[in-house]
């Protein structure tokens, strides 16, 4: 059977095509979805592995649709979304694709996603998708966010037309404000591991495979406080962004280590870290600019004392940050805007040294704006700035 | 050419020299002796006088690193050395019987140093002896009030030492920038 496409597919999306996660599909419907979109859609987009995407696309009428839906949009609030269902969901974060879907529509909405990614973000910018905190403005209709318009297409899903192709407006100030869960993510689950380890005293080992994935193992020694992984950085990295939900896990006790280490293949090669560093890492990671859920941005936070900056992985903008706040309590906001840094550089910072147990969060009152504007440089601004330059240049 | 100084202190065989010698520009000048009794034991020679270093800066400034001398008989020179001075690096041994004694008593003569500067506090050794650990110095630092970076660092790394210096100077002034 032949199908016509009555668009015409731009430029970029004559290039490479966008890589597109799908969830809450059933295989069938993936198979389903993958091939409209190399045949009909003339490969505008592929499908891919979450963690590569560039945009993602939901089956709003499977099970536990919504939760997939936020949990994701938590973790990837700045790539674009296309939701499919039988009937708008109400979510103002994303591209609605109404049921049967046709293949028009899905072309422009991918076109739609591929504009946002090629859009010139600031550094550090994000699309607010998060949807508990949208403001709740009336999603005033543009060019982009106007019903589509009649087409003939191929219907590719079962379901009642419902024509509307609904773009909601982003907001794409780099100063807004993410949060999220450590417990709702693999952090959660590695900082279980090394409380497990230590209160138990023994040797852990925890195994992890996410979607087809095969298992990936991580050891957690007690006495010398250090976790053994042989996997890249990069997939512990990935790891770290993955939905719960998407990870199987299990924690057992290690018998004999070295029998372990022989049969998970173990070796040299291995990555070791101390649990400090293997902590902040994965706060790092998690992160990603992002803030802890329930965090007070307007409460004073105090540094309890210095990181150990010659032993730990390196933290963006550490050293300046640790001297403001070990100085006196000054929220994080506060701290961004006398550094000029941006917030997420310094709520980075802020995860990093939670994790490592470094934040007291019971400080005195925060010290005003004015007071830290009227401040003098020291008498000696130019020659420590000169001395820093010559050791920054000594072991770059 | 500027006066300023880095002054290095601390116990024997801390790596005060090595430390200096891992971030001059220049080859050390050094005035070692052959220890005495006190000191034989750790090492067959020391200071007795004074480390020299320099970190060329261009346009002719200079910092100038000096190390103390780690025996206790040759206190009287520190406040020459410390004239001058931007801030203190103090350097001390974990597989010394009690580190925080050390502690103790370098900051105290220094105390008046300390209170118109800054302090950054180095930890040698850990790879050899891993305690006490950094989190009993802070506990031991705030005791006596002082809240300073305090590294693991290796004296022969001139990494380590860079951040610790890196870290004594954001402390004097975290507005320096990146």
């Amino acid at each position: 059977m032949t199908i016509s496409i009555p668009i015409t597919l731009g430029q970029d999306a004559m290039s490479e095509p966008l890589r597109l996660a799908c969830f809450g599909f059933s295989k069938k419907g993936r198979e389903m979805l993958s091939m409209a979109l190399q045949g009909p859609a003339n490969n505008i987009a592929m499908l891919c592995e979450g963690q590569t995407a560039e945009a993602a696309i939901f089956n709003m009428d499977g099970p536990n649709a919504k939760k997939i839906f936020i949990d994701e949009m938590r973790l990837h609030p700045r790539r674009p979304a296309i939701v499919m269902s039988i009937q708008d969901p109400g979510l103002r974060n994303a591209f609605y694709l109404p049921k049967p879907v046709r293949i028009n529509d899905m072309i422009r909405a991918i076109n739609h996603c591929r504009e946002i990614r090629a859009s010139a973000l600031p550094p550090g910018g994000r699309h607010d998708l998060s949807e508990e905190k949208r403001p709740a403005t009336s999603t005033a209709e543009n060019p982009a966010t106007a019903p589509c318009e009649e087409q003939e297409g191929k219907t590719l899903f079962e379901g009642y037309a419902n024509r509307h192709l609904v773009r909601e407006k982003k907001n794409l100030s780099h100063e807004e404000i993410h949060y999220y869960n450590p417990r709702d993510s693999i952090q959660g689950i590695l900082m279980h591991a090394m409380e497990e380890c230590l209160q138990r005293q023994a040797t852990l080992q925890l195994d992890l495979m996410s979607g087809s994935d095969t298992w990936q193992s991580i050891i957690f020694l007690h006495e010398a406080r250090t976790a053994y992984y042989s996997m890249s950085d990069t997939r512990l990295a990935q790891l770290c962004t993955t939905p719960l939900c998407l990870i199987r896990h299990s924690l057992r006790k290690c018998k004999d280590r070295e029998s372990r280490f022989a049969a998970s293949g173990w070796d040299i090669q291995g990555r070791y870290h101390s649990f400090e560093a293997f902590s902040l890492k994965i706060a790092l990671w998690t992160s990603d600019g992002r803030v802890p859920a329930g965090t007070d941005l307007s409460r004073p936070v105090m540094l309890t004392r210095w990181p150990n900056l010659t032993r730990l992985p390196a933290i963006p903008h550490a050293m300046p940050i640790s001297a403001l706040l070990i100085d006196q309590p000054r929220p994080l906001p506060l701290v961004a805007k006398v550094l000029g840094l941006t917030q997420k550089q310094v709520f980075t910072f802020y995860c990093a040294a939670l994790s490592l147990g470094l934040i007291d969060l019971h400080g005195k009152p925060a010290p005003t704006d004015s007071a830290l504007s009227g401040r003098k440089p020291h008498r000696h601004h130019t020659l420590f700035g000169s001395i820093l330059k010559h050791l920054r240049g000594a072991h770059s | 050419m500027s006066n300023y100084k880095i002054i290095f202190t601390g116990p024997v065989g801390a790596g005060k020299s090595t430390a200096i010698g891992s971030i001059s520009d220049i080859p050390v000048v050094a005035t070692d002796e052959q220890a005495s009794d006190m000191t034989r034991g750790r090492k067959p020679k020391t200071t007795v006088a004074m480390d020299y270093g320099m970190m060329k800066l261009g346009n002719g400034k200079a910092i100038h690193l000096y190390g103390t001398p780690g025996q206790e008989r040759f206190d009287f020179m520190w406040d020459i050395l410390t004239h001058g001075g931007i801030g203190l690096i103090l350097l001390l041994d974990n597989t010394r019987a009690d580190p925080f004694q050390d502690m103790r008593f370098f900051v105290e003569a220094f105390q008046e140093f300390i209170d118109h500067n800054k302090i950054a506090v180095g930890v040698t050794q850990m790879d050899i002896m891993r305690t006490p650990p950094l989190e009993a110095y802070h506990g031991e630092l705030q005791k006596l009030g002082l809240n300073p970076p305090l590294f693991e660092v290796d004296a022969r790394q001139r990494e380590d030492v860079s951040r610790l210096i890196e870290a004594l100077l954001y402390s004097l002034d975290p507005w320096l920038g990146e």
